[in-house]
């Protein structure tokens, strides 16, 4: 089962028998079985046929809308099951100080330790770090049990990611430059690749929040805000080093991604070229294959496959299951 | 019109599909997962499973030897609020009972045993004679195990019935139950019982 991307502008998606036809000027793109997807993502100006939209939604299969330049639109959802009453305890659990500012703590305690654990594999390995970033994440770390409410996670989660950033430019091995973090719009390479990369994590752990049957648009650390997956940015936040930034790493370290595929536009935002787009997606779909062995449950998963555990160990919380949520966090 | 007038109208909430007492007699979290909240992974036992009754499941009536099969026969018992199916029902000497395939071998559980007894009480209902036994064909052992309906199992399935209607209407998520029924449980990937218990037993710092 996989993702399939679809970057062509101007294509027109259709089903035929079982199989998925992309199509570009009466020229078959890619013609894949049904079964083997599930999901697509389009970005920018690609058709759909009603057919392949009803066919698409009947095998539960979602559809995510990104533009042109890669950000997250919408999506398409099929039915889902009739399970709303895990949603009704996501809801009181949000409205509930208390246990969001346990989430919130838990989120970020995950990001934040993976951030220092690559950071500390990276100085393994050879890379010169100064001695700060590494005291500064701990402190934060350190902090977070005494933090009231989310905003004060939120604090300290800026001052974590900021000490973490302010480094993350030594770990890359090859020309690129990389000051810090800048969102909205990115202006260099680097963080052109970052913004793309929580996209993508963004929609695939919507995906998993959806099919567990809590609402992804009710967060506790992002506060709601209209048509923001909120929920998804939660439990992406400590895969973000784990799957967005190694990716980012591998690709350019490895050269699959060089200077010249990037081009600026008017305003100042930098981004891919659509090979190297492709490239990376490719490089991303990989990722979220890849296997890990699981710090707590000690069997072999697939990133893809932890997604949708601490979903579902969030709704397992959320229905008092199970007295705390883990953040995935890996050596 | 034959049979018994319905003893109460059921509301559509509290009709118990059969196949549903064979789950909640296995599992009733499984039951409940499959129910109430239509999380339902197809693995390669229910896919089989699945296969199977297709064939099984084209309604059809043909006479073998003095044996009358009638297949795939729609169920419904207004006294206990049943509805389901039975793959096959003959009627032999005058006598009748049904006959549920099942993919796979006779199992520990009375699952199978609670199914088949809940459809021989509806064909009670609906023909007016009293069934004494049935036959589940387990595909794998390819052939018939005879079950008698003793009081004892009748009175577990009229028990799991209303287990199943209370789960239904109450929609109370039943505790999950680590144990040996979790290895061929399709749902485990869902209900995660191993891992439930790991975090239950670790500290917040072992982490
Ligand atoms: S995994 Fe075990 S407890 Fe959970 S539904 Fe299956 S049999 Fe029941």
């Amino acid at each position: 089962m996989a993702t399939l991307y679809i970057t062509e502008q101007g294509a027109i998606v259709r089903r035929v028998d079982e199989r998925i036809i992309v199509e570009h000027e009466k020229e078959v793109l890619a013609d894949i079985p049904i079964i083997k997807v599930d999901q697509v993502v389009l970005f920018g100006r690609v058709g759909l046929t009603t057919p392949v939209i009803e066919t698409l939604l009947e095998q539960g299969i979602e559809v995510c809308f990104l533009n042109q330049w890669g950000r997250f639109l919408g999506r398409l959802q099929p039915v889902q099951g009739k399970n709303c009453l895990v949603r009704a305890d996501q809801f009181r659990a949000a409205f509930d100080a208390g246990q969001a500012t346990y989430l919130a703590r838990q989120f970020v305690l995950g990001k934040l330790k993976n951030m220092l654990n690559m950071l500390m594999r990276a100085r393994r390995e050879g890379v010169s770090l100064p001695e700060e970033p590494f005291l500064e994440i701990n402190q934060a770390i350190k902090a977070l049990p005494r933090a009231e409410n989310v905003d004060g996670v939120r604090g300290l989660e800026g001052a974590g990611s900021a000490a973490y950033f302010r480094v993350f430019g030594n770990l890359l091995k090859k020309e690129f430059q990389f000051y810090g973090r800048v969102r909205r719009p990115p202006t260099d390479p680097v963080n052109s690749l970052l913004s793309f990369a929580y996209t993508l994590l963004a929609k695939d752990i919507a995906s998993a929040v959806n099919t567990v049957g809590l609402d992804p648009y009710t967060g506790f650390l992002h506060k709601d805000r209209y048509g923001r997956v909120s929920l998804a940015l939660d439990i992406a936040e400590e895969f973000r080093p784990l799957v967005a930034d190694a990716v980012v790493l591998s690709v350019i370290n490895r050269g699959m991604v060089v200077q010249d595929d990037f081009e600026q536009e008017l305003g100042g935002a930098v981004k891919l070229k659509d090979d190297a787009r492709k490239r990376f997606l490719a490089a991303y779909e990989q990722k979220k294959q890849s296997e890990i062995r699981h710090p707590y449950f000690k069997y072999r998963a697939t990133y893809r496959r932890c997604m949708e555990l601490q979903a579902r160990l969030l709704a397992k919380y959320l229905q008092g299951e199970v007295d705390k949520y883990l953040p995935l966090v890996t050596k | 019109m034959t049979g018994t007038a319905p003893v109460r109208e059921w509301q559509e909430d509290e009709l118990v599909p059969i196949a549903a007492l064979n789950q909640y007699a296995y599992c009733p979290r499984r039951c409940y997962y499959i129910y109430v909240a239509e999380e339902y992974e197809d693995n390669i036992h229910t896919l089989e499973g699945s296969y199977l009754h297709e064939n099984v499941h084209q309604a059809s009536e043909h006479l073998r030897g003095e044996k009358l099969q009638v297949r795939s026969v729609t169920l419904y018992s207004a006294r206990y609020g049943l509805a389901g199916k039975a793959d096959l029902v003959e009627i032999e000497d005058g006598q009748v009972y049904p006959v549920e395939y099942k993919k796979g071998r006779r199992g520990d559980w009375q699952n199978d045993q609670i199914q088949l007894c809940a459809q021989a009480m509806v064909l009670e209902e609906v023909t007016g004679r009293v069934i004494n036994h049935g036959y589940i064909f387990y595909a794998s052992e390819r052939r018939r195990q005879l079950i008698e309906f003793t009081p004892e199992l009748r009175a577990e399935t009229l028990q799991v019935i209303q287990a199943v209607r209370e789960l239904l209407t109450t929609r109370r998520r039943p505790p999950q139950k680590e144990g040996p029924r979790c290895q061929g449980c399709s749902l485990k990937a869902i209900c995660l019982p191993s891992e439930t218990r790991k975090i239950l037993s670790c500290g917040e710092e072992e982490q």
